[in-house]
C-alpha cells in the first residue's frame, strides 16, 4: 500500500504542461521510440548499452524542462524493487552471481517503463489519442486512453475504501493478508466494494463521453425524433408543438 | 413558446430491483426556461435526466418528445443539442489539462480550432476559471472540477441542459456563481433542467417545478425537530476531551500548505461542524484524524494516545466517508452492520440487540434482511451509517455526510447523532460547506486555505 504521504494528485507520468523539444515532438513518434527504447532495454544483455540508457533517461527528462522531481518520482519504484529481486535471486544463486544479474534485471524493468512515463509526461490527452487512433479503432484508443487517465481517481478511491474498512475492523493490512484465513476479508471488505465502484466510474466515464461526442450517434435519436427528410421534420414538428 | 422536450406518463422499472419510478405530470421544457425536479432521495430524478439525454438503458414507458430544433448534424450525423451535466465531476473530466478538457467537446463534433478557442476563453471566463487553462485538471479543488464538468459542456452551446444536483459539491460562493450563470443561459433562449433536493433556489429563476414523489426510502420518518432555525451555538459540553489536534500541517511537495497550524480540542459528547469552502482541507485533516494522511507537523490525540493507525484505532474512532455506499459488502443488511460488532468481540447477543436496536433508531428496521446492493441510494446511506454507529465509537466522523440527501433524510440523520450523542457521550464531527448546520453543533470550525479562521463559540 501506498505511503500515508504519498499525494494521489501528483502520480508518476502524470502531464506537464511545458513547451520543450520533446513535448513538440509528433505524439506517434515519441510511442514507436518510447516503444524502441524499451524494447532494447529488454533484449539487451550489453551493459555498457543498459548503463548509457540508464544516463539517457534524466538527460531526457531535463531536455523536456522536467525537474528531477518528477524523474525521481518516475523512477523511484527501482529502490523498491531492485531489492525485492535481488532477494529472489539470492534465494537460488551465488551471491555475486545474485547481485549482478539481479542488479540487470532490476535496471531492465527501470529502463522498460521510464520512457513511457516520460511519453505520458510530454504528451498532452488529445496528442495521446490522436496517436492511439493511427493504430487502435477510435473506441478502442478512447478506452486505452481513459483507463490511464482514471488509475490516479481509482487508487484514491482504494485508500479511501481500505482505510474505511480498516477502521470497521477488516484484516486487510499486509501483516494480516500474511495469514489465509485473512484473504476472504480482504476479497469481501476490500474488493468487492472497490469492483462496485470501478462499475460505477465506468459507466458515469462512458455516459459523460457519449454526451459529448464520443460515439456520436445514438439510438435516442432514432427513438425520440427519427429525423430524416425535412418534411419528416417539419411534420413531426408540428406533431410535438 | 418554442417547446424543447415534453416527457409524458414516464416510467422505468429498474433491472434485477425491485424498484419502480414514475412520473405523474407532464414535464414540459420551453426555449429560455428553467424546470426544478424535486423528491426525495431514490425517488429517480437522474432517472429522468437520463432518460431525456438518452443515456438511460432498458426499456421505459411513456414518452418522451423532442423537438427537431434540438437535432444538428456534424459530419451528416445526427446528434441532439442536450448536454448532461453528473453529479460527480471527478468522472467528468476526461482529459488532462483545464484547456483540453473544455475543447474535447466540440473537437469530437468538428468544430472549427478558432471557434474552440473562442468558447474555451468565453466559457472558462464565465465559470471563474480564467487562467487556469493549462491547470492540470487533478490539481483542481472539487469546487473548480464542478465548474469546469458545467464548462466543458457549454463548450458544446446546447440548446439544453440537464444538470443532476449541481451544486451538491459546491460552496457558498460556487453556488452564487452557477446561480448566475443559470440566469444568463436562461437569457441566451437556453433550457435548463435542474434536478435537486433544495428548494431554496430564487423564485425567478424557476420557472416550473415538478415533484417526484417516488419511494419512501425511510419508513415512517418525520422529523421532529428543525436544526437549522435556531438560532447561536448550545453550551459546550465539559466531557473529557477527546480528541486533541496540536499545531498540525501538512503539504504536499511544491504546493501551498493543505493545513497550515491547526490546534483545537473536542470533548466526549460534543458536536461540532468544521465547515469551509471547497478545498480548505477540512476532508485532508479528517485522513489525518484517522491516520490516512501523516502530519508534517504536530500531533495528533486520541484519548490522550498519538498513535493514529486505522487498526489500532478501529472501535474508538467511527469514520463515515463521502458517498459512504462505497463500504458496503454484505449479503445482507444485517450482516453489514453486525460486521463491526463481530470484530469488536461483542457475543451473539449483544450483537443481535445492537444491530436491532441501531436498524430501529435509524428506522430501517424493515430492511434488515435485503441486501444492501438492491437498496436505494438514500437506504445505503443509512445502513453505511448504522454499521459505523453498532460498535459505539466514542468519536464519530462524517466527511460531508448530507451529499446527495433530501432535507428529511439529512434531518433524519441529525437526529440519530443527537441521540447517539446522548447516549453513549460520542463526540460527533461533521465536515459540510453548508453553514446552515450551525445550530446543531456545538461548536463550529471554519476553515479556509488550510488555517482555521474561527471557532464558535470559541473554546
Amino acid at each position: 500500500m501506498l505511503s500515508p504521504r504519498h499525494n494521489l494528485s501528483d502520480y508518476p507520468g502524470k502531464y506537464r504542461v511545458k513547451d520543450s523539444p520533446v513535448h513538440r515532438l509528433n505524439a506517434g513518434f515519441k510511442l514507436v521510440a518510447a516503444l524502441g527504447l524499451t524494447i532494447s532495454a529488454l533484449i539487451t544483455q550489453y551493459i555498457p548499452l543498459i548503463a548509457g540508457l540508464i544516463v539517457l533517461m534524466p538527460v531526457l527528462y531535463f531536455i523536456s524542462s522536467l525537474g528531477l522531481r518528477d524523474f525521481w518520482r518516475d523512477s523511484r519504484f527501482f529502490f523498491f524493487q531492485a531489492p525485492l529481486i535481488i532477494f529472489l535471486y539470492l534465494l537460488k544463486y551465488e551471491p555475486a552471481y545474485a547481485l549482478t544479474q539481479g542488479l540487470m534485471v532490476a535496471c531492465k524493468i527501470l529502463l522498460a517503463i521510464v520512457p513511457a512515463m516520460l511519453v505520458q509526461r510530454t504528451t498532452s490527452a488529445s496528442d495521446m489519442i490522436q496517436a492511439f487512433r493511427r493504430i487502435l479503432p477510435d473506441k478502442a484508443a478512447f478506452i486505452l486512453f481513459t483507463s490511464l487517465r482514471f488509475i490516479p481517481l481509482l487508487l484514491r478511491e482504494s485508500l479511501d475504501i481500505w482505510h474505511a474498512q480498516l477502521l470497521r475492523g477488516a484484516r486487510i493490512t499486509p501483516k494480516h493478508l500474511l495469514n489465509p484465513k485473512n484473504w476472504k476479508d480482504f476479497s469481501h471488505c476490500f474488493i468487492l466494494p472497490l469492483m462496485v465502484r470501478i462499475l460505477a466510474v465506468t459507466r458515469e466515464v462512458a455516459i459523460s463521453a457519449q454526451i459529448r461526442g464520443v460515439d456520436t450517434y445514438n439510438a435516442h435519436i432514432e427513438r425520440m425524433t427519427s429525423p430524416g427528410t425535412p418534411q419528416q421534420e417539419t411534420a413531426q414538428k408540428k406533431e410535438i408543438m | 413558446m418554442n417547446e424543447l422536450i415534453r416527457v409524458d406518463d414516464f416510467g422505468y422499472s429498474y433491472p434485477k430491483s425491485q424498484l419502480r419510478i414514475s412520473l405523474d405530470e407532464s414535464l414540459v421544457l420551453n426555449a429560455g426556461e428553467a424546470v426544478l425536479i424535486s423528491g426525495p432521495t431514490g425517488c429517480g430524478k437522474s432517472t429522468l435526466l437520463g432518460a431525456m439525454a438518452g443515456t438511460l438503458r432498458g426499456k421505459m414507458d411513456g414518452n418522451i418528445a423532442i423537438s427537431p430544433d434540438l437535432v444538428q448534424y456534424h459530419n451528416n450525423m445526427p446528434r441532439i443539442s442536450i448536454a448532461l451535466v453528473l453529479q460527480n465531476p471527478e468522472t467528468q473530466l476526461l482529459c488532462s489539462t483545464v484547456a483540453e478538457e473544455a475543447a474535447f467537446g466540440p473537437r469530437n463534433f468538428n468544430v472549427d480550432s478558432l471557434e474552440i478557442q473562442n468558447r474555451i476563453g468565453k466559457y472558462l471566463k464565465l465559470m471563474g476559471l480564467e487562467g487556469l487553462e493549462s491547470r492540470h485538471v487533478e490539481d483542481l479543488s472539487m469546487g473548480q472540477k464542478q465548474r469546469l464538468a458545467l464548462a466543458s459542456v457549454l463548450t458544446m452551446e446546447p440548446r439544453v441542459i440537464l444538470m443532476d444536483e449541481p451544486f451538491s459539491q459546491l460552496d457558498p460562493m460556487g453556488r452564487g456563481l452557477l446561480i448566475d450563470l443559470m440566469y444568463e443561459l436562461k437569457n441566451q433562449g437556453r433550457g435548463l433542467v435542474i434536478c435537486e433536493h433544495t428548494l431554496d433556489l430564487p423564485t425567478g429563476l424557476i420557472d416550473h417545478h415538478i415533484h417526484m414523489p417516488g419511494e419512501v426510502s425511510v419508513t415512517n420518518t418525520t422529523c421532529t425537530r428543525s436544526f437549522t432555525s435556531s438560532p447561536g451555538m448550545k453550551t459546550v459540553p465539559s466531557g473529557d476531551p477527546v480528541l486533541r489536534i496540536e499545531h498540525v500541517s501538512l503539504t504536499h511537495d511544491g504546493t501551498a500548505p493543505i493545513l497550515n497550524d491547526i490546534s483545537f480540542s473536542i470533548n466526549s459528547g460534543e458536536k461540532v461542524l468544521l465547515s469551509g469552502e471547497n478545498g480548505s482541507g477540512k476532508s485532508s485533516l479528517l485522513k489525518c484524524i484517522i491516520g490516512a494522511l501523516r502530519p508534517d507537523s504536530g500531533r495528533i490525540l486520541i484519548n490522550g494516545h498519538a498513535e493514529q493507525k486505522p487498526t489500532i484505532l478501529f472501535g474508538t474512532l467511527g469514520y463515515l466517508m463521502q458517498n459512504p455506499e462505497r463500504q458496503l459488502f454484505s449479503e445482507s443488511v444485517y450482516e453489514e452492520v453486525a460486521f463491526g460488532l463481530k470484530r469488536t468481540g461483542h457475543d451473539q447477543e449483544t450483537c443481535h440487540e445492537r444491530v436491532l436496536g441501531i436498524l430501529d433508531l435509524m428506522k430501517i428496521s424493515d430492511l434488515v434482511e435485503r441486501s444492501p446492493f438492491t437498496l436505494s441510494f438514500g437506504q445505503k446511506h443509512l445502513v453505511a451509517l448504522a454499521s459505523v454507529l453498532a460498535p459505539q465509537p466514542g468519536i464519530i466522523l462524517l466527511d460531508e455526510p448530507f451529499t446527495g440527501l433530501d432535507r428529511r433524510l439529512h434531518d433524519h440523520i441529525l437526529e440519530v447523532l443527537d441521540h447517539i450523542t446522548v447516549e453513549t457521550s460520542a463526540a460527533v464531527m461533521i465536515t459540510s460547506h453548508d453553514y446552515d448546520l450551525h445550530a446543531w453543533a456545538h461548536r463550529q470550525f471554519t476553515m479556509k486555505k488550510g488555517s482555521m479562521l474561527h471557532a464558535v463559540p470559541s473554546a
